[in-house]
């Protein structure tokens, strides 16, 4: 049977949910990041592109290239919400759904020709439905397979629609650079370009011995990709490898009672999400980048799973006290690794575990009812909140 | 040394012993069995000083004396050589051991006996007698609730306890615990003392007489010794405060089920194979008013679910629990039915043989929201 693949991607998604929501935002070049000078680009409106604004800029760039522009923090806790509906929108469509991003993803619609007219009735009415019921735009690609779909949603952005139908996979492919294609990164790109490989053209002419010799083993899959064949599922409910949280700070911290107030606020965030989430976890990594850019991790594996804040801050400190702190700390991580659903194993002889469980539960609760900055540590108070 | 004995006993003896070897060790002298020959007899013993073991057996001395040999090999020829009588003499000189048996000849060279710790046979104030059957059921039943968890190193023993006729075992790694209990027939002195799980798993797989047989336990301040037939071993003791168990078995439940064994292992070890890889794998267990519903869910792979009727008495529950937790207690229960007991979703629950109170299993649930 025919597959088809729908890639759906919002256009300038945080950017487009604030000038949704403010009239005063629209039609004006507008930046969603971080917005201290340490910030980074996380969208940038279709307007402030035309600057040469994009995510990922460091934000003093950005301010360089748009002066004029207009500055807005991420609100994340608004763009969840628009993103939830905007799956349940997707799951109208199909039973199989791989969200990639709050924004982004692939829909599985294989043989569904008895439903709708075409693959591509399905994503005009997806189109439609985000229009109608959440005043944004999206940006669809409709092919064979998830490579070319999500190329193909790059097409036409932003408001676009590109369908790639079977027979036409080489020849959308062929003027493409190399460097848009799944896999071809950086230093694969040189690889290629030293082989005299610039367009996914050439790279599906070029005898796949030779890229093996130069590649590896990653060579039989670009190779594919490169004739436009892909054979990647779509898969709902891709299980999370890890959970973490890392922070920038506005000015570099110094003292070893600012990293624990930074640690505690990072491991009240990560414990928050694991519950949310519901997952549970053994490994905990703690990455610190120093003033000088010079980036370490370092994790310790518990003997039992855990999802609360106080045993993760704990570790977190234990670790830290272990890294020579020579210089200024630019930014800390906590992750949490090794997970599994659900919460930890009961203890026989901890009888703090089943406290300590009733305190989160009741702890979420409130967070849940009335907000995040409810109930928090004291020490976290100084007008900083959770998140 | 010159001995002649039978391959039979030695190799009995070789395969005794071999367990107490040392493998990885910076002292090469305790890779090897010290062979003592004297009187009729030949002594093997191994060690590798967190564990001793010594073996007996019957030989035909034409020349007394003791060397040590490589364990590994020793024990690999041993069961390969051919004939029934297998004759070892040592030479001085060159300091090898020649093993000879029918036409398969040997010549291994020897490690320095004088080098090797020797074990003395143990001695102690505190003696006390158990039957090999009561002593081998005991860790059977519980010794594989032990934790491997080296961090902590109470959990990876399990606990001996005798006082006065009563002798009892407990084991847990913190999530489950089993605990068996038996009669000695006699009063004794107490005892309280953590052995480690290894050491004992290694006691009853070689204790195998047929008829019920006395161990007798030496106690000392931190080993312990046990005698049997011609062997004995001596074990470290786990240092550390065991904590009360008592105070994990629930006094009381609110919800109690009869079941078949058989029915509900078979059940809980077919869903379990749906129950994600690892060192964690949940199932369900939902009690209803006729029923035990099994099931698990594993994203990556589906889901499976079965029923098996019973009778539940009192309240309706639902709870999930690490499936290797659940399979591993039902092996070691060999009455037809069992009492499962539980309170809440959270709190402990505990699986029983019907109609024996020597036997408990207390087992945690795992927290899913």
């Amino acid at each position: 049977m025919q597959r088809w693949i729908i890639h759906i991607d919002m256009d300038a998604f945080f950017a487009a949910v604030e000038q949704r929501d403010n009239e005063a935002l629209r039609g004006k070049p507008l930046i969603v990041g971080g917005i201290g000078n340490r910030g980074v680009v996380a969208t940038a409106s279709y307007e402030a592109r035309r600057f040469g604004v994009h995510s990922a800029m460091s934000m003093v760039e950005a301010r360089r290239r748009c002066p004029d522009g207009n500055f807005v923090p991420c609100d994340h806790a608004k763009y969840n919400r628009v993103s939830v509906e905007l799956q349940r929108i997707f799951s109208e469509f199909s039973p199989v759904v791989e969200p990639l991003s709050l924004d982004e993803a692939f829909l599985d619609v294989t043989g569904m020709e008895q439903l709708y007219a075409s693959p591509k009735e399905i994503a005009v009415c997806i189109k439609e439905r985000i229009e109608s019921e959440l005043h944004l735009t999206a940006s669809a690609g409709v092919a064979p397979n998830k490579f070319l779909a999500k190329l193909a949603s790059e097409m036409k952005k932003p408001n676009g629609l590109f369908v790639v139908y079977p027979g036409e996979e080489e020849a959308m492919l062929r003027d493409l650079p190399i460097t848009s294609m799944w896999g071809v990164g950086k230093s694969m790109a040189q690889i290629l370009k030293n082989l005299g490989i610039y367009t996914i053209g050439q790279l599906a002419q070029t005898n796949v011995a030779l890229l093996v010799k130069h590649c590896g083993q990653m060579a039989y899959k670009i190779h594919a990709l490169a004739h436009g064949q892909d054979d990647r599922p779509v898969v709902a409910d891709l299980e999370p490898k890890s959970i973490g949280n890392e922070l920038t700070f506005p000015v570099d911290i110094i003292t070893v009672s600012q990293i624990e107030t930074e640690l505690l606020a990072l491991a009240e965030k990560v414990g928050w999400r694991l519950r949310q989430y519901d997952y549970s976890g053994k490994t905990i990594t703690i990455k610190v980048r120093f003033a000088s850019f010079k980036t370490i991790t370092r994790s310790k594996t518990l003997s039992d799973y855990t999802q609360f804040d106080d045993v993760l801050y704990n570790v977190a400190m234990k670790i830290c006290h272990q890294i020579p702190m020579g210089e200024g700390v630019r930014l800390l991580g906590l992750t949490v690794s090794n997970l599994q659903s659900g919460g930890g194993q009961l203890s026989l002889f901890d009888q703090q575990e089943d406290k300590r469980a009733a305190m989160y539960e009741t702890i979420d609760k409130l967070r849940n009812r009335f907000g995040a900055g409810i109930v928090t540590k004291g020490r976290l108070i100084n007008g900083k909140e959770p998140k | 040394m010159k001995i002649s004995c039978t391959k039979e006993q030695l190799n009995h003896a070789v395969q005794t012993v071999q367990k107490a070897l040392a493998t990885k060790t910076p002292m090469p002298i305790l890779t090897g069995i010290y062979l003592s020959a004297f009187e009729d007899k030949l002594e093997l013993q191994a060690t590798n000083y967190e564990i001793g073991i010594s073996c007996i057996i019957e030989a035909t001395i034409e020349e007394p004396g003791t060397v040590v040999i490589s364990g590994r090999y020793f024990q690999e020829l041993v069961r390969k050589l051919p004939g029934e009588i297998i004759e070892i003499s040592s030479s001085a000189e060159d300091r090898t051991i020649q093993i000879t048996s029918n036409q398969a000849q040997f010549n291994l060279l020897s490690l320095p006996a004088e080098e090797f710790p020797v074990l003395k046979k143990p001695t102690s104030d505190t003696v006390i007698n158990v039957k090999d059957n009561i002593l081998r059921e005991l860790i059977k039943k519980t010794v594989f609730a032990c934790s491997t968890d080296e961090s902590r190193p109470i959990f990876t023993g399990g606990l001996l306890e005798i006082n006065q006729h009563e002798v009892n075992m407990v084991a847990t790694n913190t999530h489950r615990l089993a605990i068996k209990k038996d009669h000695l027939g006699h009063n004794t002195d107490s005892i309280k003392m953590i052995i480690p799980a290894k050491i004992l798993n290694e006691l009853a797989r070689i204790m195998i007489s047929d008829v019920p047989m006395d161990v007798t336990i030496y106690c000392q301040k931190n080993q312990v010794s046990f005698a049997f037939d011609n062997i004995y071993i001596i074990s470290r003791l786990i240092e550390g405060q065991f904590p009360d168990y008592n105070k994990v078995i629930p006094p009381s439940f609110a919800t109690t089920i009869t079941i078949d064994t058989h029915a509900f292992m078979d059940a809980v070890e077919r869903v379990s194979l749906l129950a994600r890889d690892g060192d964690y794998n949940i199932i369900k267990l939902a009690f209803k008013n006729d029923c035990v519903i099994i099931t698990s869910n594993n994203p990556d792979i589906g889901k499976a679910c079965e029923t098996v009727t019973t009778t539940v008495q009192g309240n309706e529950v639902e709870i999930a629990f690490n499936a290797k937790y659940v399979t591993d207690i039902l092996k070691n229960i060999s009455s037809e039915q069992l009492i499962f007991s539980l309170n809440t979703p959270l709190s402990p629950a505990s699986i029983k043989p019907i109609d024996d109170e020597t036997y408990n299993y207390i087992i945690t649930p795992v927290r899913t929201n």
